[in-house]
Parts: C-alpha cells; structure tokens; sequence
C-alpha cells in the first residue's frame, strides 16, 4: 500500500484495538451508571455528573496531565497500583485504553443517561406489576426503549476513543511500535512535514471510523 | 442596508491596516519563550510596537509560515527547520542570524541513584524529544549514536512532543531520565537533578536562529526588532543560553 510503512500499519491496528477496547470499559461501565443515575436520587447526584463531564471540558492535554498525577508511577494511585497488582499505565497501551476511555465516557454517559430516563415510567410500572421481574424488565422493557440512545453514545464513545491525542500522548507517551496510536502517528508525520502520510492515515481514521458507525447504525437498525 | 455593511466593510478592512502598522509577531522555538517575553516587552516599551508571540516547536512554526501564517520574525532552535523556509523561498538567507548556542544534558528525577551520562545505559526509561521532528530529539539522537549508547537506550525511550513534556515526565518520577536542553533545566533547578552534560562534540552545534519572513508586511519594525534583539545578550544569559552573535 502507498504511504502505508510497518510502523503506520501498526498504529492502525492499535488504534483499532485501543478504541474497541476503551469503548467495551465505557458500555459495561457506563451503562449501569446512566441507569442508576437515571433511576435513583440521591445527593451529590449533579456534583457527580457534573464531576463525569470534566474531560469534555477541559483540554486533553490537562486531562493527560491529571490522569499522570493520579496513575503516574508516583502518582495517589498509580503507586499503589504497581505495588500490589503490578499494574501501570504509564507508557504503555493499557495508558492509551485509559485515555480514551475517560475522554470517551463522558459522552456515552450522557447519552445513555437521557434515554433511560425518556423511557415512559407507565411502562417499567405495567412490567412490574404485571409480575416480571427486575432484570427482566430491564432487558425486555427499559433496555429496548432506551436503546436508540444507547447506540448513538457507543458511537460517539467509539469515535472519540479513535481521535485522542493529547492525553494518550501525555500518558501512554509516543512509543514507536508501542503507544504511537494513528491520532499521534499524524501529529508526528505532520510534524515532520511528511504530508503524504498523514494525508494516508487521516483517510484510513476517516474510512474506519465511518465503517464502524455504519455498522453499528446498521446493526442496530436491523433489530427494529 | 447595504451602506451599513459597507461602511462596516470600510471600517474593520482600514482599522486592520492600522493595527498592522504598529504591531510585529514573531513566532519563537518554545525553548525561547521566556528570553523573547522579555525582550519582546523591552522593546514594546521602547518602540511603542506590539510584539505579538507565538510558541511551538520549531518545525511546527516553519509549518505554519509555509501554510501562509501571517508572521514576521522567526526564532528557530534548528538550522534544519531554517534550511526548510529557506529552500521554500520564505527566508533569504542574508536575513538569517545565528543569536545563541546550548548545551544538552541528562536530568533525572530528584531522587535518582544516577550519576553520570553514562549511567544512562542502566536506566529503564529514557525520555527526550522526538528524534523525527524535535531538534532537541535530534541533537539527543547524534549524541547517543556517537557516543555509542543507541543501541543500548532505543528500547527504552519515550519520545515526547517537546521539551516541556520531558520535563514533567522527569519531574514526577515516570521515567529515569530526560535529555534536554541545559535551559530548561535551569527553570526546574530545585525539582530535578542534573546528571551531566553530553559532550560538545557528540553532536552538530545546537543553535538559535532568528530571520525575518521575506514577505513580512511590516519588514522596518521587524528588522529594529531583530536588531534590538542581538544586542540583549544578558538576557539570554540570565536563562543559560550562551551568546553568540557573528557571521556564519
């Protein structure tokens, strides 16, 4: 392929693998947390929310800077967590999933959270009272209702976990054949005046991100 | 209607060739920036000419002017990048001077066992600028290839945007060591420990660069600037870097 060398090849498949694995953190995670907070009240409830916005809000280079305070490898937790599960995200691709996945939960979050609570509560009341249970209300009733949302918030978590650059580059650093995601193998092509390849992996971005919307889309419309 | 949108049309295209007069921008390695705040006000105050600063690496600045970014002066921390405007016909080379020189240097963090640039062979993780687009990354790569510690410290390298990233990395403890400039060790004297210097002629001498763009629209205020600027020496002192001022 034109332009496409090992170590931009690689960085496509890690984007890919990166932003598919940031986005199943964000649904498995996320989608019980929009559920309770659509569900319950209690308080601090909009101090928490407004607390999960924080990384659409500040610029990710700040994100990145914040997240190496916290996992750092002297960082309040990141210490810790080296000294007991010998696990780290500093500079390394599980660093890039974190990025991503802070930076991407916030938008699923939302969307997740403002569909289960459009869903009609006449409905989840006729399910309980017409004997099903909890959970089987909430695969047969809520979840179906709510879906739509639920879509468009993987999509969007997808499509941003895809695009992070400056946390991923603060946290995971730029690591040939390591951490160089595609968002970072452009910033360095661009950098180094190497149009026709950042050129190249902006269209594959482009072509990947698009394909797997439409897939989702698809996916999703298909069930209807 | 329409005569009001002309009469505003007239007023911002004039009023923008008023404020262009009296104001210059120069975009500057971000190596430099504290040396061209200073100077930069200096001469504000003196010549009553807006100095508009704009920071980033130096291959990105070139990038920028080549796009068409309306800048006067450029500072640059590589002849590289100079090399780059110059063939690219955005500087003559009459225009470009040589105004300082710097040293590279090991750092680490504040509790570092290390001692000696060559200690480095032993460190896990080693943190500089990207060697494909950072001069400092690049000066660091000649050295390490010459001193022959490549081979040894290629695996562990972390390669960051620029400087300032380094430095963080080493200031709270992520990596063993950073290679920078020795002025931006300076600002960080107390945070970080100085492991060494690498030798001078492990590498092509690191030099700034300043021109203006040949198609500054405000050439006479940005010359006076450059001018002003090769004569403050003492500035670049102050913030460790070493004068120099001759015809190359």
């Amino acid at each position: 392929m034109v332009g496409l060398d090992q170590e931009a090849f690689f960085s496509v498949k890690l984007s890919f693998v990166v932003a598919s694995v940031s986005t199943l953190f964000v649904f498995f995670i996320g989608l019980p947390v929009a559920f309770f907070f659509s569900m319950k009240q209690f308080r601090g409830k909009s101090l928490c929310d407004a607390i999960f916005m924080l990384p659409v809000v500040f610029p990710p280079t700040v994100m990145g800077y914040l997240l190496m305070l916290v996992v750092g490898r002297k960082g309040l937790v990141g210490e810790a967590l080296y000294r007991f599960l010998k696990i780290s995200f500093v500079f390394n691709w599980k660093g890039a999933v974190l990025a991503s996945f802070v930076a991407s939960f916030p938008l699923f979050f939302k969307s997740a959270r403002a569909s289960f609570e459009s869903v009609d509560k006449t409905f989840i009341k006729a399910s309980l009272t017409l004997g099903k249970g909890k959970s089987e209300t909430f695969f047969r009733v809520i979840f179906p209702l709510a879906k739509n949302g639920i879509i468009a918030g993987v999509v969007l978590a997808f499509a941003r976990a895809m695009g992070e650059f400056g946390a991923t580059l603060m946290l995971a650093g730029n690591i040939p054949f390591k951490t160089n995601t595609i968002p970072l193998e452009i910033y360095t092509a661009v950098s180094s005046a190497d149009f026709e390849k950042a050129n190249f992996l902006t269209v594959v971005t482009a072509v990947i991100s698009i394909s797997v919307i439409f897939l989702v889309n698809r996916i999703s419309g298909e069930k209807n | 209607m329409k005569k009001v949108c002309l009469l505003l049309f007239c007023f911002v295209f004039f009023s923008s060739f008023g404020v262009s007069a009296a104001e210059i921008t120069i975009s500057a390695a971000a190596s430099m920036r504290k040396v061209v705040d200073e100077i930069g006000n200096e001469f504000e105050k003196e010549s009553g000419v807006k100095v508009i600063k704009n920071f980033t690496s130096s291959g990105k600045l070139a990038q920028q002017i080549v796009s068409g970014a309306p800048v006067d002066i450029y500072l640059s921390a590589s002849y590289r990048w100079v090399r780059f405007l110059e063939k690219k016909d955005f500087l003559d080379r009459k225009d470009i001077k040589k105004l300082a020189s710097n040293t590279l240097v090991l750092i680490a963090p504040f509790d570092t066992s290390y001692h000696s640039v060559s200690d480095m062979r032993k460190m896990g993780t080693i943190a500089m600028g990207d060697y494909r687009f950072s001069p400092c990354g690049k000066y660091a790569k000649e050295s390490l290839e010459n001193l022959g510690f490549w081979k040894d410290v290629d695996k562990k390298l972390v390669l960051a945007r620029d400087v300032s990233q380094v430095v963080f990395w080493v200031m709270t403890g992520n990596v063993d060591g950073g290679i920078v400039y020795y002025t931006d060790f300076v600002p960080v004297k107390g945070k970080v420990s100085f492991i060494g210097s690498f030798p001078e002629d492990s590498h092509k001498p690191i030099a700034y660069f300043i021109a203006v763009v040949k198609e500054s629209p405000n050439r006479r205020n940005a010359e006076k600037f450059v001018k002003f600027f090769l004569s403050k020496g003492d500035v670049l002192k102050k913030y460790g870097f070493s004068p120099v001022v001759d015809k190359w």
